[in-house]
């Protein structure tokens, strides 16, 4: 589904990203752990097709992608959460939810879509009318997630979505994204709550200075000892 | 009474025609956040155009639009592919000197081209319009309703339309509204170009009250960007407000007190409004930005 190898990324001339080759098979749940600074947003960024340049390959489903601007991977089947969520915040939910489905192909199938969102997470529908920026913390990052569902990804990726919120919003959360796989979806996510992503993921890559210095399935990984010293907070 | 009156609705036809020449400028800023400093030359450009097409064709400018306002549009989309997005992502200063230097060389070009010379068209209404004891130039009265249906359709199409939503999430977050799969720097060459056409609408609808030579951008440029402060920097709905004021200062102020003053006048409208709504009179604070009122 998703194939990088050797990716260097930069910030002007600022090198954040070294060498990082990983993969993301169709229909699997891919997490990324680090501390802090170990460069995984950069990561999601480049992926998506924002903020740095880069060099090396990004394939999606065999197709080489990184020279694509960010807009046009979206219709790609590519659709990134960013970390803060980055709703419009003068916009209501439903006007969120409309522009999540902008590019052509998810447009066509847009009404469809939303009530596919609207059945996943009931809290939007109830709430449809309200300016985003009011919204609590959980139900923003909700809407987050229903935005970029309506773009029809094949591949998400989530940049901390649990950040900030109460533990039984992190507890939905991990449950949603169980049945979006369920529902054909595949997830790559990244986390600080490193626990509740080895329990989730089928595989994870451990990011250490902007350097892939670990992988491995979810639970072997907990016990790692590797992992405890790149994750200082365990 | 009646010489009040007549000053009152005269200061606020006038002054929505000069809404309607502000409206693309802070159109531009509330979506690119770049001020265009050969928005006045802009509305030269156009004005000549429209003088040309009376002159050769013999029509009324006001036929000039179906010819004026897709050219100006082209016109904008050309400016912005090589002067404008190209400094985008430079410091700001760039786009500053670059507008500025786009608008001297329009000035000279249309010196060398059409001489200092003034040039204006015959009346287009043979007759004023008068209502009671007031009479009304037809010619400001159509600007008015032009002006209003503009305003109108334009905070329409910004509310409803899919086009409209998508410069609206690009002004409210650009990394977002590109990974939403908006191409942003489409919606900024079509803001630019669209910013564009309405200078040329403007154009054709002021060429029958105004003379057009060179520098006459230089005078409505200062104008506009009065009327933009002042309105609130990014707020159509603000122009039209900020636009009669200028309108109405000027006229009551030329006929009470000295015409030759009228310009003074509203700077110091504008100074008042500065100093007691710094973000203009419909400006919300921290929000210069198109589809931000709510
Ligand atoms: N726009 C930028 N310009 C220059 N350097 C940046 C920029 N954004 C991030 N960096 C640097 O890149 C490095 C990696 O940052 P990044 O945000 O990818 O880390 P992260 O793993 O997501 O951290 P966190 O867990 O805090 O979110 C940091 O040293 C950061 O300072
Ligand atoms: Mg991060």
């Amino acid at each position: 589904m998703l194939e990088v190898k050797s990716l260097d990324a930069f910030y002007g001339s600022v090198q954040v990203l070294h060498g990082v080759s990983l993969h993301v098979n169709r229909g699997e749940i891919v997490g990324i752990v680090g501390a802090n600074a170990a460069g995984k947003s950069t990561l999601m960024f480049t992926l998506a097709g924002l903020r740095t340049t880069h060099t090396g390959d990004i394939g999606v489903d065999g197709e080489p992608i990184g020279h694509l601007p960010a807009y046009e991977r979206t219709s790609r089947g590519l659709i990134l959460v960013p970390e803060r969520r980055r709703l419009f915040p003068f916009m209501n939910v439903l006007e969120n939810l409309e522009i999540g489905a902008y590019s052509p192909g998810a447009r066509a199938q847009a009404k469809q879509t939303i009530d596919e969102v609207f059945a996943l997470l009931p809290v939007l529908a109830e709430r449809r009318k309200q300016v985003s920026g009011s919204l609590s913390g959980g139900e923003q990052q909700m809407l987050a997630i229903g935005r970029a569902l309506m773009g029809k990804p094949r591949l998400l990726l989530l940049d901390e979505p649990t950040e900030g919120l109460a533990p039984i919003y992190v507890k939905l959360l991990f449950d949603l994204i169980v049945r979006l796989r369920e529902s054909g979806l595949t997830v790559m996510i990244v986390e600080q709550n490193v626990h509740h992503v080895l329990r989730t993921s089928d595989r994870t890559y451990v990011l250490e200075n902007g350097r892939v210095v670990l992988e491995g399935e979810g639970q072997s990984l907990l016990n790692d000892e590797r992992l405890k010293i790149a994750y200082l907070g365990l | 009474m009646t010489a009040f009156s007549q000053l009152l609705i005269s200061g606020i036809l006038i002054g929505s025609i000069y809404a309607l020449m502000s409206i693309g400028l802070t159109l531009v800023f509330g979506v690119l956040r770049v001020v265009n400093f050969a928005h006045g030359e802009f509305l030269m450009l156009a004005m000549y155009g429209a003088w040309g097409i009376t002159q050769v064709l013999g029509l009324n400018p006001y036929w000039g639009l179906i010819a004026i306002v897709p050219a100006m549009f082209l016109f904008g989309a050309i400016v912005h592919r090589l002067i404008v997005q190209p400094a985008l992502d430079k410091p700001h200063l760039v786009v500053v000197f670059a507008t500025m230097g786009l608008s001297i060389f329009m000035q000279n070009v249309a010196l060398m081209a059409m001489s200092a010379d003034l040039r204006d068209v015959p009346p287009v209404f043979a007759q004023s319009v008068i209502i009671g004891p007031l009479y009304f130039k037809a010619e400001l009265l159509l600007g008015f309703v032009v002006t209003l249906v503009c305003t109108v359709a334009l905070q329409w199409i910004i509310r409803k339309t899919y086009l409209g939503k998508a410069i609206r999430a690009t002004v409210q977050d650009g990394e977002a509204a590109m990974l939403m799969g908006i191409p942003v720097p489409h919606i900024f060459l079509i803001t630019f170009a669209g910013g564009s056409a309405l200078v040329g609408l403007a154009a054709c609808i002021m060429l029958p009250l105004f003379s057009v030579f060179p520098t006459v951008g230089l005078n409505f440029v200062l104008i506009a960007f009065v009327i933009v402060v002042l309105g609130g920097m990014g707020s159509i709905e603000g122009a039209l407000l900020g636009g009669i004021c200028v309108g109405v200062v000027q006229s009551l102020s030329g006929y009470y007190i000295a015409p030759a003053f009228g310009q003074m006048f509203f700077f110091i409208l504008f100074l008042l409004v500065m100093i007691f709504r710094p973000n203009g009179l419909l400006g919300q604070k921290g929000a210069a930005n198109i589809g931000m009122n709510s």
